[in-house]
């Protein structure tokens, strides 16, 4: 005779060869997405999750949209804390510190945050993925296209990206580049810096810094370096589609992916809930074509490999 | 100031250049300095305002207009300030409700006298201005603006940066005050003071030493050569032409030398062509002053010799007319004179009847100057017997004294002083004429001293001449008379013939020696004869 018990368990054995997902389901941890707005990027990022969410047997119980409010945000946070999930993911700045602020007790991982340093998001239960490629990978990547780059010029307000500037100096400086700074502290004196910057540099670098980028001051960059045959260096491609000459960027569902597995990683952690800050693992390479054929540059190359993107 | 030298006034020039240049260098290096420390303060003020307006939690406390709830901000904010420039900082609620002001321990004015920014409105980004209070302190003063936390404006960028093309719907922040913060300059004191003292003064005195001794050195070499040059042109100037300045640049002190040189080589030039025309001019004034002597000497000569011409004329006329006259005066003056004998003894024996007395004083008078007139015929006759000499040689010292001996004026208050020099050689001459002379002379002087005197006669040789000098203490002869004296006739005596100088000029003319004199009014009357010993000299 068969017992009851030992009944039920051959019944889930046969049932898991059968049904795999119900296994799955049994064993799977939970996962909270929290977007800061609804931006296509950060939908990237929130599919490039789930699919790699599949392979690390993450379940995402739910995706929230804070849609930029932060009274809102504050309200969601608390109710999502109450649900307790197994790891919270947060896409974007608002959601982050957002989330840095109401919850303690589970682990965040962050991402799509731009110069998170001013943030300070080091906690014991904060990862991030940083939005900055490492410098160094940078570097090689505008020299696939510029190799005889020696001095970069930057213009930045040190508020918003001293940080990233302080330690991208010696790191360029390693790389064989002098990087030239002009700093700034409103955007009405791009112009000024930018010009004082014109014939000591060979390209111009520029950061997600809000005090310099602008509508209007990008407009100023762009029409300036073109003018004067100075290369535009991004790192976001959308600075490449609206006419900068390339930037190594990283991919928003690659990010995603990247977001999945260090998710497993944080949730086999047995003493702690961090693994810090990480660079992005992939970049890729936008150039604008039109661009490098008005500099006289040629792509020819370069646009082929895989991790090229060439606009428009 | 136009009476100091090149090399003063060079180096006084320089030097205050310099050090107006050194202090100006001192006030631009500070200046530059000082700027670029405020600089960096406004720097770390504007991002201490900015991290303090968007920091969250102070959103929040504004909201609730919470003062507590800013411990763990500013302690943020004071954590930031690396450099504890942070002197005091300000909450304030629209519309002008301070929440909170505090302030360091440090710094001494009280925070409610530090002006407050009471037109949040205005303002859409952070400002600043610098502030100073009554207890003399001064603050950089940075103020900045506070929103409603609805969103955060990195959200915002967020989306510019990841999609451009997404139009962000920027919805009415609400202000909620504004925040103020106070920077002391404090620390730019300090590091001005440090400059100050340990850059910008040694740098200023470094600068002026050098500049002075670079002045000085440039002085040097470019006045040395023209002090030179002025110590050789006054050397030039007293008349040494020799120097020479060594040339040693080619540049306009240099050019200077050459030139100078150049000029002292033609004025050696013509000092030398003048200095040889003086020495012909002086050649020819020697010859023509001797020329000049000579003819003197000549003419002197001449007409020493023509009075002689004149004299031994005169004396030989006077010779052929006394030795004439003489002899037709003589007998009458003899038969005269008998007559005249014979009247006195026949008046004298027997008395004429109306005879006067005084008649036989006129025949005395008469019988006196036939006397007279006999003697004169005889010194004339004397006179013309004088045509030939006979000479023999004398000892000169014997015929003086025989002179004093028959000499008949000789008085008893004159001193005769006689100082022959013994051992005279004898001369060649005719003794009776020379001591007629000697007598005259003698007589001559006796007469000059009618109230006594000396007379002085010296004998002596002189060279190859025989020196007699007769010297008496008379009356003298005036001026106008003295070169007359050795001519025939002349006389100042009422009883003189005016024979007795010119005989004895003649007589000595005759032994071929001079007769001179010399005589002061009033003093006496010296004559001094020579006669020549080289022809006359015998022996002993």
């Amino acid at each position: 005779m068969i017992k009851k018990p030992h009944l039920y368990y051959i019944f889930l054995f046969i049932f898991s060869i059968f049904f795999p997902g119900v296994s799955y389901a049994f064993s799977k941890d939970t996962a909270i997405i929290i977007k800061s707005q609804d931006l296509s990027a950060y939908n990237n990022v929130v599919e490039g999750f789930k699919r790699e969410c599949v392979d690390n047997h993450i379940t995402i119980s739910a995706i929230y949209n804070l849609n930029g409010k932060m009274k809102v945000g504050r309200e969601m946070l608390r109710k999502i804390k109450k649900k307790n999930p197994d790891i919270i993911l947060t896409i974007g700045v608002l959601a982050t510190t957002l989330a840095k602020e109401e919850i303690k007790d589970i682990p965040i991982l962050f991402c799509m945050v731009i110069n998170h340093e001013k943030f300070q998001l080091v906690e014991s239960n904060i990862t991030g993925i940083s939005n900055e490629i490492a410098i160094e990978s940078q570097v090689k990547g505008y020299q696939t296209l510029l190799d005889s780059l020696r001095n970069i010029g930057v213009i930045y307000d040190p508020s918003n990206t001293g940080n990233i500037i302080d330690n991208a100096v010696q790191q360029m400086k390693d790389a064989g580049i002098k990087l030239i700074k002009r700093e700034i502290t409103s955007s009405k004196m791009v112009g000024e810096a930018l010009h004082d910057l014109i014939g000591k540099i060979d390209a111009l670098w520029i950061l997600p810094d809000r005090t310099v980028v602008t509508k209007e001051s990008f407009d100023l960059i762009k029409s300036i370096t073109l003018k004067n045959k100075i290369p535009l260096l991004c790192t976001t491609d959308v600075f490449v589609k609206s006419g900068a000459l390339m930037a190594v960027f990283s991919d928003y569902g690659e990010i995603g992916r990247q977001a999945a597995q260090l998710v497993r990683k944080i949730l086999q952690l047995s003493s702690s809930n961090s693994l810090g800050i990480v660079y992005p693992d992939t970049f890729k390479l936008a150039i604008n074509s039109l661009t490098a054929q008005k500099l006289g540059l040629k792509i020819d190359t370069i646009q082929e490999k895989p991790h090229v993107v060439v606009y428009p | 100031m136009n009476n100091f030298s090149i090399r003063y006034k060079f180096i006084l020039f320089t030097s205050l250049l310099i050090i107006f240049i050194g202090v100006a260098s001192c006030w631009f290096f500070s200046s530059q300095i000082k700027k670029q420390l405020e600089e960096e303060l406004m720097k770390r003020g504007y991002s201490l305002i900015v991290q303090l307006a968007q920091d969250g939690e102070v959103k929040d406390s504004m909201s609730v207009a919470q003062r507590a709830f800013f411990d763990e901000p500013i302690m943020r904010l004071r954590k930031l300030d690396r450099d504890q420039e942070l002197a005091f900082w300000r909450v304030l609620l629209v519309p002008d409700n301070v929440l909170l002001e505090e302030k360091e321990q440090w710094i001494k004015t009280e925070v409610n006298s530090i002006p407050v920014f009471f037109n949040p409105e205005n303002i859409s980004e952070p400002v600043f201005n610098i502030i100073s209070t009554d207890h003399g302190e001064q603050f950089y003063n940075f103020v900045a603006p506070v929103h409603e936390k609805r969103t955060i404006t990195e959200e915002e960028f967020a989306a510019q940066i990841f999609s451009l093309d997404k139009k962000y719907v920027d919805e009415d922040n609400k202000l909620l005050g504004i925040v103020q913060i106070g920077l002391s300059p404090r620390r730019i004191d300090k590091k001005m003071q440090s400059v100050l003292w340990t850059s910008s003064i040694p740098l200023g005195f470094i600068i002026v030493f050098m500049g002075i001794g670079v002045s000085y050195f440039i002085a040097r070499s470019v006045v040395k050569p023209v002090e030179n040059l002025v110590k050789l042109t006054d050397r030039v100037a007293s008349g040494d032409l020799d120097q020479t300045v060594e040339i040693r640049s080619g540049d306009e002190i240099g050019m200077l030398a050459s030139r100078f040189n150049q000029m002292t080589k033609s004025l050696r030039r013509l000092m030398d062509d003048k200095e040889n025309v003086m020495n012909t001019l002086k050649d020819l004034n020697r010859e023509l002053s001797t020329i000049n002597t000579e003819l003197v000497q000549t003419n002197e000569q001449l007409n020493e010799t023509q009075e002689r011409l004149i004299r031994t004329e005169k004396l030989a006329a006077v010779g052929t007319l006394a030795s004439g006259v003489s002899h037709e005066l003589r007998n009458p003056l003899g038969a005269i004179k008998n007559a005249v004998f014979f009247l006195k003894r026949k008046l004298s024996d027997n008395k004429l009847p109306g005879a006067d007395e005084r008649v036989l004083q006129f025949l005395d008078i008469m019988d006196d100057e036939i006397d007279r007139s006999n003697k004169i015929i005889n010194d004339l006759l004397g006179f013309a017997s004088l045509a030939k000499l006979k000479k023999i040689p004398f000892d000169i010292t014997e015929i003086i004294e025989e002179a004093l001996t028959r000499a008949k004026e000789i008085k008893e208050n004159i001193i005769i002083s006689k100082k022959f020099q013994p051992n005279l050689p004898k001369v060649m001459i005719d003794a009776n004429q020379m001591g007629q002379i000697f007598i005259n002379l003698i007589e001559n002087a006796c007469h000059a001293m009618t109230d006594g005197g000396e007379l002085q006669i010296c004998t002596r040789k002189n060279n190859d001449d025989l020196e007699i000098e007769f010297s008496d203490s008379g009356c003298g002869i005036p001026n106008k008379e003295i070169k007359k004296i050795f001519d025939p006739l002349f006389t100042t005596r009422p009883d003189g013939v005016g024979m007795g100088l010119a005989v004895c000029h003649w007589i000595i003319q005759k032994h071929e020696g001079t007769i001179d004199v010399e005589s002061q009014e009033g003093k006496g009357t010296r004559f001094v004869i020579k006669l020549p010993l080289e022809k006359q000299e015998c022996m002993r």
